[in-house]
């Protein structure tokens, strides 16, 4: 998903760039309540009648469920954040708060869009400056990008 | 700060790695597809020809070619194999490769794990498989390794009960991938309801999974510490029940013979459709139906233990409970016969097949009402009548499922159209042989013929001959299905995306080219 806001200034931008998630952490929990209600019912039975060693498995396979749930919600967290100034191109990358930050002069900066060569592969977006290189957007579907690629174009280039 | 992150994540794996380590290390959801489908297949024909080996042996009165000691790690190991090394692990494929299209997902939602649950389980099957050279050959007790008789086995135990805890893990790591995929990663706009039914079905069944799997670890362990740690969980003499055993067997193993068959009532709802040329009738009442029969299958599992000596309001009780389960049943198979209802129907060898499911899997339906009857069961119990009803669900039921989403699919992903001559072959070979097969079992089983035997009584001779005749003509029949499969990887015609006529109204699958690309949805679909 991408999320655009314009600044007050000319030629500003924030782009808020976020994978699709069909799945809140908020649902992810009621769910995994639900299921640990069910084996906590069947297992608790079990070990009523004797059957105890069947609760240190429904337990085991309880964490494991919920781990990757956590995983999977952990890596849907992940956020792009490009600020364009007047003088500046910014990315942020990170789940919940920056961990990378780049930064490059807006005026060096250039926009890569390679197709892949291959038919059906993702393409590849990214800022290229002074020799380096750094790939934006690449969790977003291929329609995205492309949407991305040209409001960046428009931003970057056309309006000088 | 001026820019100078290192950063790690900026490589892009284009198509897969060459060689045998792609599919090692592979973690594509179409290349575990593939392993698990492939694995299955070697698995079927495996535990076939340990079928056949029993059929041999019965196929006269007297013995003949292997002692009643082997005969019964023939039928223990046939069933351990067809159930968890043939059945499920297909299903589990065709989810692999099915699910992630089907929801516009790129690929499932953690494909390492993906990639473990595949590997553990050739290591399991070859562990089980090695018991059958151990002293004391393999387990013998039947698969529902019952205590004490289990127990009296030789070296066997703990390595088949290891087998069995890495088969149990394997299919929980498959379940959860499933879960989190079908719950996380579904496109934007693919609500729940509108999930295709095979991913329905399959998220039913993943619930399953992940509620009974636990209670069989448990039981499985309690057997190897009654037998090497002194514990006495199913051991009267110690204060234990083998009765608790029993209990927690079915607790697992009912569940598990819908394991087998909700995922082939999701394919049956996609095939039928497609080759009617209308939509499937009452798709949410499928949805619904599919949950009823899941939740069901959890309060019936005393069906299979009416000779043990319950009280009577559990007798009555498991009886009207079992009996239940028939009317979201019969709902799921009026759909399916409403949805061909006055439909264009052509028939490709997929519904062929698809047609001899629904009809074949309500007769195993209508007699599994019959041994729901906890008085009459007692008649049937242990005999060959129990034989005939569950191979009518299990072989017509969830193997021709497998059968006819194999050629549904096949052309989708080899790129080549089938063979559809030796495919209707195939079919023909296969559903008339299987009939002369299993039903003539019923026969046995009412004349009171009594399962896991090598050797019976002269008056069942002629009835256990035809079986025996059935069983090699399809047995052999399967290897047309192998020659077609490998026809169609080699080349052939060339499918087009859609390959069925119409098909892209009936799912995501049939947009996207044949075969599919190496990255999936890379482009999110548009789902309407
Ligand atoms: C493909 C053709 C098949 C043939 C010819 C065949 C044949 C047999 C025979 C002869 C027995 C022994 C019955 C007895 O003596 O009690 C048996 C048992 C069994 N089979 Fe099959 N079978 C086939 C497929 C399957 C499949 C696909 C499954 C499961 C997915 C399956 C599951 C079982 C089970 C659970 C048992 C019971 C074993 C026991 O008594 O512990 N079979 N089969
Ligand atoms: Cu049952």
């Amino acid at each position: 998903m991408i999320e655009s806001e314009r600044d007050a200034r000319p030629g500003s931008r924030t782009f808020v760039l976020s994978p699709n998630a069909s799945l809140s952490g908020r649902q992810a929990s009621y769910l995994m309540l639900g299921i640990a209600l069910a084996m906590a019912i069947i297992a608790g039975g079990f070990a009523l009648m004797g059957a105890w060693l069947v609760l240190p498995f429904s337990g085991a396979e309880w964490i494991l469920l919920a781990y990757c749930f956590k995983l999977r919600l952990r890596s849907c967290r992940i956020r792009e954040v490009i600020t364009i100034t007047e003088t500046s191109v910014q990315l942020e990358r990170g789940y919940g708060a920056p961990e990378q930050i780049y930064r490059f002069q807006r005026a060096w900066v250039a926009l890569d869009w390679a197709e892949s060569p291959i038919k059906g592969h993702p393409s590849r977006l990214s800022f290229r400056s002074h020799g380096k290189e750094i790939e934006i957007g690449r969790f977003l579907a291929e329609p995205e990008r492309a949407v991305l690629a040209s409001e960046l174009r428009k931003i970057l280039f056309d309006s000088k | 700060m001026s820019s100078a992150v290192a950063t790690h994540d900026e490589h892009h794996d284009h198509g897969p790695a060459k060689g045998i380590l792609r599919w090692v290390f592979t973690t594509n959801h179409k290349d575990i597809g593939t392993l698990y489908m492939t694995t299955a297949l070697i698995m079927f024909l495996v535990g076939g020809a340990m079928a056949l080996v029993i059929r041999a042996e019965l196929f006269a009165p007297g013995m003949q070619f292997v002692d009643p000691m082997f005969f019964n790690q023939m039928t223990t190991l046939h069933a351990l194999v067809m159930v968890f090394g043939a059945v499920m692990p297909a299903f589990a494929g065709l989810a692999n490769w099915m699910i992630p299209i089907m929801i516009g997902a790129p690929d499932m939602a953690l494909p390492r794990m993906n990639n473990w649950s595949f590997w553990l389980l050739p290591f399991a099957l070859i562990l089980l498989a090695s018991t059958l050279f151990m002293e004391g050959g393999a387990p013998a007790a039947g698969w529902t390794l019952y205590p004490p008789l289990v127990l009296q086995g030789g070296a066997h135990l703990p390595f088949a009960i290891f087998s069995v805890h890495l088969l149990g893990i394997s299919s929980i790591m498959a379940a959860i991938n499933i879960i989190v995929t079908a719950f996380n990663m579904r496109a934007p706009g693919m609500t729940l309801m509108k999930m295709p039914l095979f991913v329905w079905t399959w998220v039913i069944t993943a619930f399953l999974l992940i509620a009974v799997m636990p209670v069989f670890a448990g039981a499985v362990t309690m057997l190897l510490t009654d037998k090497f740690f002194g514990t006495s969980f199913f051991n009267a003499a110690g204060g234990g029940d083998p009765v608790l055993y029993q209990h927690l067997f079915w607790f697992f193993g009912h569940p598990e013979v819908y394991i087998m068959i909700l995922p082939s009532f999701g394919v049956i709802s996609m095939i039928i459709p497609t080759f009617s040329r209308k939509p499937l009738f009452g798709y949410s009442s499928m949805v619904y139906a599919t949950a009823s029969i899941g939740f069901l299958s959890f309060i019936v599992w005393a069906h299979h233990q009416y000779t043990v000596g319950m009280p009577l309001a559990g007798e009555l009780y498991f009886t009207y409970a079992t009996m239940l389960i028939a009317v979201p049943t019969g709902v799921k198979v009026f759909n399916w016969v409403s949805t061909m209802w006055k439909g264009a129907m052509t028939f490709e060898t997929p519904m062929l097949f698809a047609i001899a499911f629904v009809v074949l899997f309500t007769m195993g339906g209508f007699t599994g009402l019959m041994m729901a009857i906890s008085p009459a069961d007692l008649q049937y119990h242990d005999t060959y009548f129990i034989v005939a009803h569950f191979h009518y669900v299990l072989v017509p039921g969830a193997v021709f499922a497998l059968f006819a989403a194999t050629y549904y699919w096949l052309p989708k992903w080899t790129g080549y159209m089938y063979d559809e001559r030796l495919g209707k072959l195939h079919f023909w070979l296969s559903t008339i042989s299987v009939n002369l097969l299993f039903f003539p079992q019923h026969f046995l089983g009412l004349a009171g013929m009594p399962r896991r035997i090598p050797d019976y009584a002269t008056q069942f001779a002629e009835f256990n001959a035809w079986s025996s005749v059935g069983a090699f003509v399809f047995g052999f029949s399967q290897l047309i299905f192998v020659y077609v499969i490998i026809k169609a990887i080699r080349g052939g015609e060339k499918a087009t995306d859609e390959v069925w006529e119409g098909a892209h109204e009936h799912g995501l699958e049939w947009t996207l080219p044949s075969p599919p690309p190496y990255h999936t949805w890379t482009t999110a679909p548009e789902i309407k």
